[in-house]
């Protein structure tokens, strides 16, 4: 779908055509090992295992920041997560718009890094041993403690061989240190070992397979990282050892049971902050002589989000077309004074009613227009760029070698000095592709507040898009957010952004069935799509990069 | 008013507290280690010290002669170490102006003289990571010694390290091809990892903490090991780069240093609280003291720090007895002459503009006098090469050309001519850098570093096709 609406772009905008990468994958040269989307899908039957399974290769990549935060909370509670400071763990790099460390080694620093705080949580575990063992200290105790913390660590039950290693190590310390001491080193040495940095899938079958199954116990980490964050609970890690998650039911029933519960909230906001860009809004940086309101409302801009993403699953019918749409939001009573006319009606718990022809739907809140903006002038060029790579998933190549400053001055609207400024032979491919979709949001200032004049300038938000499946002329953003949902490449684009954020790797040429299947199993449904991502084949399977 | 972070918790005085600052100051400890001791071991050191956004180079720029120089208004502070410096005047972050990469990504070319490539760390830009590791990593491997550290990397907060912002618009330093570094902005956490097991107020207690750290990264190594066999052969490499990394840990966690005075640990900060940008100059003291005792320590031999960049705040300046003003960025584009925002500021607003950009640099000078050089003992300032540089020159322009450089040589290093003012190629005093003709490129300064340091067979760092060789201007 989207193949089909970029060519159809190209078709007359020829100079856009020779830098456009038509691959899918946004994975960038770190992931130089895995397929591109231009990759022949016939030549991968050539080995073992489930060889003929549509599913692209992933390369060995460990957890993310907040994924070991929430896993320590999780594992050890807040009382010991929370004397942590997590922020000295190793930066996490980026496939798309998501957090990922694929293709990131561990070097010197991130090792220490990674020392430092295993050792802080160590040593509040070791202030707590006598609760964590739970029991009067003996080898059984000890080894019953190892077992069970193991294997929430581990992800995995732990080898009789392995468990000794953690035993005899807390014997030998124990023998010059107190009980305190010796849960500090065991916890420490526990967060340092690949088991639990690393997303380790080896998979159920033989050496020399290319494509492998995963076991119950990878699966379940999959699961879990994906939908709640962090390492699986005892549930899972129990359905995983009984086999239940090999089976199409069992599978099912723990994707509802995670879906359903609370510690899935964090995943669905961070999805759609993370694929929107929202998540920048944190450091978002407003000129505060030019806009004086957005400080305080900075925290109510992510708030809004949070609590529409949230309504949005949990309550309304978690709809694509509802979240592109939606006629309602939540709302401080100060940003629902911001938005102005833009508000039909409040609720009690902050719900507003919108007035459609200024807002709907998620891409019109502040906070999405606010990171998209990054300057007043600029703004459509920015948030044009976010719907065309964001929500349609077309890539853009670089503006390799013009020069993009654009001098603005007072002589026309923003607007017009864009089009003028990107009109020329060596912008307009591209240009003329993100311009129209920037233009339809010109009635939102820097911060999305409603304006219907740009200084002097009265707004000109009408603009025809080009080189999508809803090409036409819209008044302006209500109007075309409206229809989005409709929109096939949207959909799929969603579609491609949830696998590549349940994957945390670039997506390849193999994934696209499971794209395409899970955009057409939705129906529109971001739930179904969720649950028909964790059955596809892509998920529960891992192919090796080739060497 | 302004803040980026809306909680700070936490208080000016504790932070000053904290560091035994505003108290009775930061008199040097009167210790020697004992590397130190001995002014012929004395080491050679590097500090690469990087302010981004540019300047305004009308007040940069010094006047009258090579010799016969007199400082501008925002170098007066260094006036102390003008003999032993070099002003650069016309080197041009050529890298950056060639590759995609310009104006604000030139952080990540001008330490490593290769251009910043397409790809996906900065989706806006679609830009990747440089591909070459940058002097501070070529260096610091070759001339570390015995050294903890082959280079220790502070900053405060420049934005760009961490989070949705990362990109080489704010990392200025690399391990190696796609490798940033991201500089320690905790003094706290940069304390930790420099001097825990330095300090050896109990011998006994230091060994014991070396013990059991070695025991955990022995344990840790087995485990690796044993997951690297079990593992895909294809995942291998990947077990192989952590395993060395484990190693040099090691080497780092148990080495016995020579014994040294270590500061007092900084409290403990919240990462909110260090990318505060209305504290940029608490933060720099604690940093620049945690700096200079790594170097005294012998803990590194390459320090390099960063400043914030295009999007901090000037909020501080008023408790360092300047205007204060808003968003550096703001302040950079009204000073601009040839690219303004959509009101064409006027000649008043540009002139404050102009001045703040000014006043921050004469800051920044004032503290690298007083803060860092002032107080560290006379022989190490003596074997010490310190090179100060901006990814860009005027920053309302945005150019890579002739961007400010200022380096101070110690009286013992004797790498190159020292008090000089040096300058290539032709500018318009007022504006158009881009326009800029005739400067010499970063890359021969970056070959001029590397030999000084006593890596005389670099002859080329970066792209090659840019120069090679040295800047000969300086012998």
């Amino acid at each position: 779908m989207r193949r089909i609406s970029l060519a159809f772009a190209l078709g007359w905008i020829g100079s856009c055509y020779s830098g456009l990468e038509l691959g899918g994958g946004a994975g960038g040269d770190e992931a130089a090992g895995t397929a591109g989307a231009t990759e022949a899908v016939a030549d991968s039957g050539d080995s073992g295992g489930d060889a003929d399974v549509a599913v692209s290769p992933s390369e060995v990549a460990r957890i993310t920041r907040a994924q070991y935060q929430r896993t320590i909370a999780a594992i050890f509670g807040d009382a010991i997560a929370g004397v942590v400071d997590f922020g000295k763990l190793p930066a996490d790099g980026k496939i798309g718009s998501f957090a990922s460390n694929a293709g990131l080694n561990v070097n010197v620093d991130s090792a220490d890094a990674y020392r430092m705080v295993a050792e802080e949580i160590g040593t509040a575990a070791g202030a707590q041993a006598g609760a964590l063992l739970g029991c009067a200290e003996s080898d059984a105790c000890v080894t019953a403690f190892v077992s069970a913390y193991g294997r929430r660590i581990y992800r995995r039950a732990l080898s009789d061989a392995e468990l000794d290693v953690f035993v005899q190590f807390w014997t030998s310390n124990r023998e010059s240190a107190s009980q305190a001491d010796a849960m500090r080193m065991v916890v420490t040495a526990m967060l340092q070992t690949p088991d639990f940095l690393y997303l380790l899938e080896k998979g159920a079958e033989e050496d020399d397979a290319d494509v492998r199954r995963l076991t119950g116990f990878e699966l379940g980490a999959r699961l879990s990282f994906f939908l709640w964050g962090q390492a699986p609970d005892d549930a899972l890690l129990d359905a995983a050892a009984a086999g239940r998650l090999d089976d199409e039911a069992g599978l099912g029933d723990e994707v509802r049971r995670l879906l359903a519960d609370a510690r899935a909230d964090e995943t669905l906001v961070r999805f759609h902050t993370s694929w929107l860009g929202i998540d920048g809004l944190e450091t978002a940086v407003v000129d505060p002589e030019q806009f004086p309101q957005f400080e305080d409302l900075r925290d109510d801009m992510a708030e809004e989000t949070r609590r529409f993403v949230l309504h949005v699953f949990r309550q309304d019918d978690a709809q694509l077309a509802t979240l592109f749409g939606a006629d309602y939001s939540f709302a401080s009573a100060e940003l629902a004074a911001f938005y102005g006319a833009g508000v039909a009606g409040q609720g009690d718990d902050g719900e507003i009613a919108l007035e459609a022809s200024q807002r709907r739907g998620l891409l019109t809140h502040a906070s999405y227009l606010t990171t998209h903006a990054r300057s007043p002038e600029r703004a459509p060029i920015y948030r044009g760029r976010s719907l065309l790579v964001d929500v349609f998933c077309n890539q853009l190549p670089p503006p390799d070698g013009v020069d993009t400053t654009i001098d603005f001055d007072s002589s026309a609207s923003a607007r017009q000095q864009i089009e003028d400024a990107t009109s020329g032979p060596a912008c307009a491919g591209c240009h003329s592709l993100i311009n129209p979709l920037g233009y339809l949001f010109e009635n939102y200032d820097a911060i999305g507040r409603w304006r219907t004049m740009d200084g002097t300038w009265p707004v000109e938000a009408e603009a025809t898009i080009l080189g999508t499946d809803i090409d036409g002329t819209y008044a302006n953003a209500p109007q075309l957010l409206e229809r989005l949902a409709s929109s096939g490449a949207a959909e799929a684009c969603v579609s491609r952004q949830w696998l590549r954020f349940a994957l945390a790797r670039p997506e390849g040429a193999e994934d696209e069935a499971a794209i395409a299947a899970a955009a057409a199993a939705a129906g529109g449904d971001m739930l179904k799509l969720v649950d028909a991502i964790t059955h596809s084949d892509t998920f529960r399977h891992r192919r090796l990069p080739s060497e | 008013m302004g803040r980026v972070f809306s909680s700070p918790k936490w208080s000016r005085r504790r932070l000053l507290a904290a560091a035994g600052l505003g108290v009775t100051g930061t008199a040097l400890a009167p210790f020697l280690p004992r590397a130190v001791a001995e002014a012929a071991t004395q080491p050679k050191r590097l500090i690469l010290i990087t302010s981004g956004q540019g300047t305004d180079m009308t007040r940069w720029r010094p006047s009258g002669g090579e010799t016969s120089f007199t400082l501008s208004s925002q170098l007066e502070p260094l006036v102390a170490y003008q003999d032993r410096m070099i002003v650069l005047d016309g080197i041009d972050n050529e890298a950056a102006i060639r590759g995609a990469g310009r104006g604000h990504f030139g952080q990540g070319t001008m330490w490593t003289g290769v251009e910043v490539p397409p790809g996906t760390v900065r989706p806006d830009e679609m830009l990747g990571w440089p591909t070459a590791p940058s002097i501070d990593t070529i260096i610091g491997e070759r001339v570390r010694g015995d050294a903890r550290f082959a280079a220790y990397y502070w900053a405060t907060w420049p934005i760009a390290t961490d989070g949705p912002n990362q990109g080489p618009n704010g990392i200025c330093h690399y391990r190696g091809s796609e490798d940033p570094i991201n500089p320690q902005l905790n003094p706290a956490v940069a304390f930790d990892t420099l001097f825990e097991g330095v300090m050896g107020a109990d011998p006994a207690i230091s060994a014991r903490i070396r013990a059991e750290r070695k025991s955990v990264i022995d344990l840790v190594n087995g485990e690796l090991s044993r997951v690297r066999t079990v593992m895909p052969a294809v995942d291998r490499d990947r077990f192989d780069a952590h395993l060395d990394s484990l190693r040099e840990l090691e080497t780092r966690l148990t080495q016995v240093t020579a014994q040294c005075e270590v500061p007092t640990r900084p409290n403990d900060f919240t990462e909110g609280e260090v990318k505060d940008f209305d504290q940029v100059h608490v933060f720099t003291r604690l940093q620049f003291e945690l700096m200079r005792h790594a170097l005294l320590c012998d803990l590194t031999r390459v320090a390099c720090f960063d400043w914030p960049h295009s999007e901090g705040y000037g909020h501080f300046m008023a408790d360092e007895g300047y205007r204060p003003f808003e968003s550096l960025h703001t302040v950079a584009h009204t000073m601009s002459y040839d690219m303004v925002g959509e009101v064409t500021p006027t000649d008043e607003e540009r002139a404050i503009a102009r001045e703040d950009l000014a006043n921050l640099q004469n800051w920044r000078a004032k503290m690298l006098a007083t803060e860092l050089l002032d107080k560290m003992p006379p022989d190490v300032v003596d074997n010490t090469l310190l090179v100060w540089a901006s990814e860009m020159s005027e920053g309302g322009t945005h150019s890579n050309r002739n961007v400010p450089i200022v380096m101070i040589q110690g009286g013992n290093f004797g790498a190159f001519t020292a008090g000089r003012y040096l300058r290539w190629g032709s500018y318009d005093p007022i504006s158009n850098y881009s326009a800029f003709t005739g400067g010499q490129p970063m890359n021969k300064l970056l070959v001029s570093i590397c030999q000084a340091m006593g890596l005389t067979d670099v002859d080329a760092v970066g792209d090659a096709t840019i120069s090679t060789g040295p800047l000969e201007e300086l012998a």
